[in-house]
């Protein structure tokens, strides 16, 4: 039987087969309409979150029901005039789910964004409950970021969710795709969730994933600054949704929230429009039940149930560097800890402008590798005695050599963009500093050095390197090997 | 209690005093209905009352049986 029998005969098949079941659905009619926010009156059967058709590919949210009628949120662009015919469609907001979406870009509705067909069949809804305490294991798996800094001195773990928090323009995405550039053959799945951006910036972010081949295993979810704000309400819970299909299939998954400050003004934006009591900066009382339910859905799962794991990095622009605003404090609390991104530093040339003083990791220690925890021990005092001495110095006091070792640290701390290091690199780089040999180099030539020495290593010693990064450990007899090493390659550096 | 029937012709009389005879056997007597011509449902039709939506239209019939013909067709794949 050839190909189109075939085809003849499956058709063939469904058709005799099909039963029509009528469509009974709850309807009402549109009494008002403003500023995508739209009040029906009727609808009596339908539920919270229930997606409402009002024809010609017109949808809406049910957001909020009471005895006068129901509050329904626009999905889509447009108005709608009073009497419209509104439809429950018994079906709660979902997204579709399944492989076919890695390397694609797609709406918090799962409707492809970048042109090309998509099919899904398996669904998850948007909201779901977090995994039980029972589910869950600790987190004691590393994530490494490829970003030193991070890696070495605020570690995190598999399952942890880490904030990072500055002001507008300090890198605070370049980290979360870095991040992401860093997992590319290390079968983690990645999620880029773009929140209220604008499409210039999701399509360049895009490009940038595309370029560095991470959308082989990055889908985007993407509600822009131009989307109806329920939609950009939705999208972190449909990315979500779908990431957690990954994370119960087993796979160890990670997602960027960029940014939970716009999902706030979202939500209050539909708040306010639905006249719901407003609180601290306008804000509805239920923003930070808003970011906990979706934060506590990232986790590392017990082995029994599969051993998956969601890690999350929601990203929070503060406003003049203010972190004690209402939803940064809110989002610092809900999260495992923060990397804080500093304006002054970003000028400063810091890059990635990390404040490690105020950054914090509070479950990824027990999660780091063990050459890194061996080697960056005491990097966070070492620094915060530079600052300490730098305020001394402003005085006149004598620092003696300790601002010549802080100086250094945050010169080795300077990562170029679209440098990541492997775990053994980042080993030989604190490896070096530890045995000094970088103490002959200019400040301003270090970073030359460690690329000049990194490419040393790869070429005379990639077995070492191998070594350590398959271990996951630094033995003895390695770091004297490394140690030995990158004190040749300096030397004939300086 | 108003009721809406939206149909897609063709439809002779015969067809609303039908209409007209399961309604009231379903309502009973004290209902007004309205018949809309609606060509968009391809065949037979809705009907709007007491905030219910029955849809017996063709052009719903065939977007589930479609839905149902791709969703096949994936598991087959």
């Amino acid at each position: 039987m050839d190909d189109r029998n075939l085809v003849g005969e499956f058709l063939r098949e469904k058709i005799a087969g099909y039963e029509f079941r009528p469509r009974v659905a709850s309807y009402g009619k549109v009494v008002s309409f403003s500023d995508g926010v739209t009040f029906v009156e009727g609808l009596r059967d339908v539920g919270c979150d229930e997606i409402i058709d009002f024809g010609e590919n017109r949808y809406g949210l049910a957001f909020e029901l009471s005895e006068e009628g129901v509050g329904v949120v626009m999905l889509t662009p447009g108005s709608l005039i009073p009497g419209t015919l509104a439809l429950g469609t018994g079906h709660i907001a979902d997204i579709g789910v399944g492989d076919a979406m890695i390397g694609r870009v797609i709406d918090p509705l799962g409707r492809p964004l970048d042109g090309k067909p998509l099919r899904l069949t398996k669904y998850r809804h948007d909201e779901s409950p977090a995994p039980k305490i029972t589910d869950r294991s600790p987190v004691n798996r590393a994530f490494p970021t490829g970003i030193l800094a991070i890696d070495s001195m605020i570690p995190i773990g598999k399952g942890q969710r880490e904030l990072i928090v500055g002001d507008r323009r300090t890198g605070k995405t370049s980290i979360a795709l870095s991040a992401i550039k860093n997992q590319k053959g290390r079968g983690v799945i990645c999620v880029y969730c773009t929140i209220g951006q604008r499409a210039a910036e999701t399509v360049r972010i895009v490009e940038e994933l595309r370029e560095s081949d991470a959308l082989d295993y990055t889908f985007v979810v993407a509600a822009t600054a131009s989307d109806p704000a329920a939609l950009q309400y939705l999208a972190p819970f449909a990315a979500t949704g779908a990431a957690e299909y990954f994370m119960y299939s087993g796979n160890d998954v990670m997602i960027v929230y960029d940014d939970l400050s716009k999902h706030a003004a979202a939500y209050r934006t539909i708040s306010l429009l639905l006249k719901r009591p407003s609180g601290r900066e306008a804000y509805p009382g239920d923003i930070f039940y808003l970011h906990s339910r979706l934060l506590e859905r990232s986790a590392q799962l017990s082995r029994n149930n599969g051993g998956g794991s969601l890690t999350a990095f929601p990203i929070i622009e503060t406003q003049a560097e203010d972190v004690s605003a209402y939803i940064p404090t809110n989002v610092i609390s809900i999260t495992d800890g923060q990397i804080y991104v500093s304006t002054s530093l970003f000028l400063g040339g810091q890059r990635p402008a990390i404040n490690v003083g105020l950054s914090v990791s509070r479950t990824g220690g027990a999660a780091q590798q063990k050459q890194l925890k061996k080697l960056s021990a005491s990097l966070r005092i070492e620094l915060s005695r530079m600052r300490e001495q730098e305020k001394f110095a402003r005085y006149g006091g004598n620092t003696g050599g300790d601002m010549a070792e802080g100086k250094l640290l945050n010169s080795l701390l300077i990562q170029p963009k679209d440098t990541i290091y492997s775990a053994a690199e980042e080993a030989a780089i604190l490896a070096a500093y530890r045995c000094g040999a970088f103490s002959s180099v200019p400040l301003n030539r270090i970073g030359d050095a460690i690329t000049k020495m990194l490419a040393d290593l790869h070429e005379n010693d990639r077995a070492l390197l191998e070594n350590i990064e398959a271990s996951g450990n630094i033995t003895d007899t390695n770091l004297d090997a490394l140690i030995g090493a990158v004190k040749r390659h300096l030397a004939s550096y300086c | 209690m108003k009721i809406t029937v939206r149909y897609a012709p063709p439809a002779d009389e015969a067809f609303f005093e039908d209409f007209r005879a399961g309604l009231s056997r379903a309502f009973g007597e004290a209902f007004d209905v309205v018949f809309v011509e609606d060509g968009s449902l391809l065949g037979g039709f809705c009907v709007y009352a007491d905030g219910k939506l029955f849809d017996m239209s063709l052009k719903t019939r065939l977007d589930d049986l479609s839905a149902e013909i791709l969703l096949a067709s994936e598991n087959v794949k």
